[in-house]
């Protein structure tokens, strides 16, 4: 019987990712000007605010239980909103790098390589940091990986920063809305 | 009945040759020599097999479980080509690369052989084939959507051929571990394998179709790449440089 209905839902798993599948994989932007089209500002530093464990620790000493688990839940959903955010622009950049990875220009590929290895990195980072988030929901523990995630970031930004400057200065100000950097 | 399914067997034996050679002659072989290897099995083997069903069962039942025992190995290693591909270009996810596969790949087969204990009502030889396609389908559907997760969870893009290559395997195993698990339901083995031929000869040739899709049309051709001067980049770098003073 537990065969049966895992094989059930291993069926309609693989039918929807057929139908995905021959659909098509997900966004490609085709040039920075579309890349930042479709980011998703994420603002670092009031994430980083939002997981800062000394604002943990100071409202658990200030507040009742029951107002601080509701306050950690909502923290801990906005962080997830954060995380969400971030996810898709990490896919955005790895799909915008590999293209820019086959572009003849060697500065322009040595870019695409960068950018490709700093958004999985943030991709990896990221996956660590919801798995903890949702760990976090049920356990008093401390939000894990946020300082990674933030430096990944911050990373990703810098990078594409210094790409604007010496390619593109007219887009840096339109980046800087987005990374804050 | 027998002569549409014959008819619908036989079908993909043109398709598989044109799709092999159209390759070949496009040089893919080199790009995607895994799946070439595939193709020309499965022409092969829908000949041989054809021939020995009208020779004698004994030679079909030898030759037909023998050539699945050889589609699921290739089937594996196709996945593994996938896999290996799409994560060939991330110098960080290298030890994934490496031992992921080979490491899902025995927990699923452990999972299917532990699973499947017990589901079959006697044990008798079709019973044991049975099975043992049973936990063959569920391992392939398995690495399957382990190889396609990885990929969505880590946001890899595919390149169009992969997709094809993967929705085709997608749908073969949907259809053979729809079929096993029905057929492990079932006490007597005869009838059921008869709506199972059609099922799988019907998913088989949707499954050739999508590869079709996939590799017989010309490939976009770009237009050629517009040549960067380099004396326009010097001039480019040189503006630059007076607009940062």
């Amino acid at each position: 019987m537990i065969f049966t209905a895992l094989a059930g839902l291993m069926l309609v798993a693989g039918i929807l990712v057929v139908i995905r599948l021959l659909a098509g994989t997900m966004e490609h932007p085709s040039n920075l000007m579309e890349l930042l089209d479709c980011l998703e500002p994420v603002n670092i530093a009031s994430f980083r605010h939002l997981a800062c464990d000394a604002d943990d620790h100071y409202l658990k000493a200030n507040l009742s239980r029951t107002e601080y688990r509701r306050l950690r839940r909502l923290r801990l959903s906005a962080l997830q909103g954060y995380y969400y955010c971030a996810f898709r622009n990490s896919a955005l950049l790895l799909s915008y790098g590999t293209l820019l990875a086959t572009n003849q220009h060697p500065g322009f590929a040595q870019f695409g390589h960068e950018i490709r290895s700093a958004a999985i990195r943030l991709r990896l980072a990221l996956l660590r940091g919801v798995v903890g988030a949702w760990i976090c929901y049920i356990t008093p523990l401390d939000i894990p990986y946020w300082r990674q995630i933030t430096d990944c970031y911050d990373q990703v930004g810098l990078q594409l920063s210094l790409f604007c400057g010496s390619n593109f200065p007219e887009l840096e100000l339109a980046l800087a809305e987005h990374f804050w950097v | 009945m027998r002569q549409a399914l014959y008819f619908f067997w036989l079908l993909p034996i043109p398709l598989l040759s044109w799709i092999a050679t159209i390759m070949y002659r496009r040089k893919q072989h080199f790009f995607y020599p895994v799946f070439w290897c595939y193709l020309c099995f499965q022409c092969l083997r829908l000949v041989i097999e054809f021939i020995c069903n009208h020779i004698s069962y004994k030679v079909y039942f030898y030759v037909f479980w023998g050539s699945s025992v050889v589609n699921f190995v290739l089937t594996m290693l196709l996945l593994r080509s996938i896999f290996r591909t799409v994560l060939e270009n991330y110098s960080s996810l290298g030890r994934v690369r490496r031992v992921g596969y080979e490491i899902t790949l025995v927990l699923v087969w452990f999972a299917a052989l532990v699973l499947t204990i017990g589901l079959m009502h006697s044990a008798g030889w079709p019973q044991r084939i049975t099975r043992a396609e049973l936990i063959a389908s569920f391992t392939a559907l398995a690495m399957f959507l382990f190889v396609v997760a990885t990929s969505f969870t880590l946001g890899i893009k595919w390149t169009s051929a992969v997709c094809g290559i993967a929705a085709g395997l997608g749908v073969m195993g949907a259809a053979d571990l729809f079929v096993y698990t029905a057929m492990s339901w079932a006490r007597h083995l005869a009838k059921p394998a008869a709506i199972a031929s059609w099922i799988e000869t019907l998913a088989y040739d949707a499954a050739m179709a999508i590869f079709a899709v996939y590799f017989l049309p010309a490939p976009l051709k770009s237009p050629p790449p517009a040549k960067l001067r380099p004396d326009l980049l010097a001039w480019a770098d040189a503006m630059r440089g007076a607009i940062r003073r």
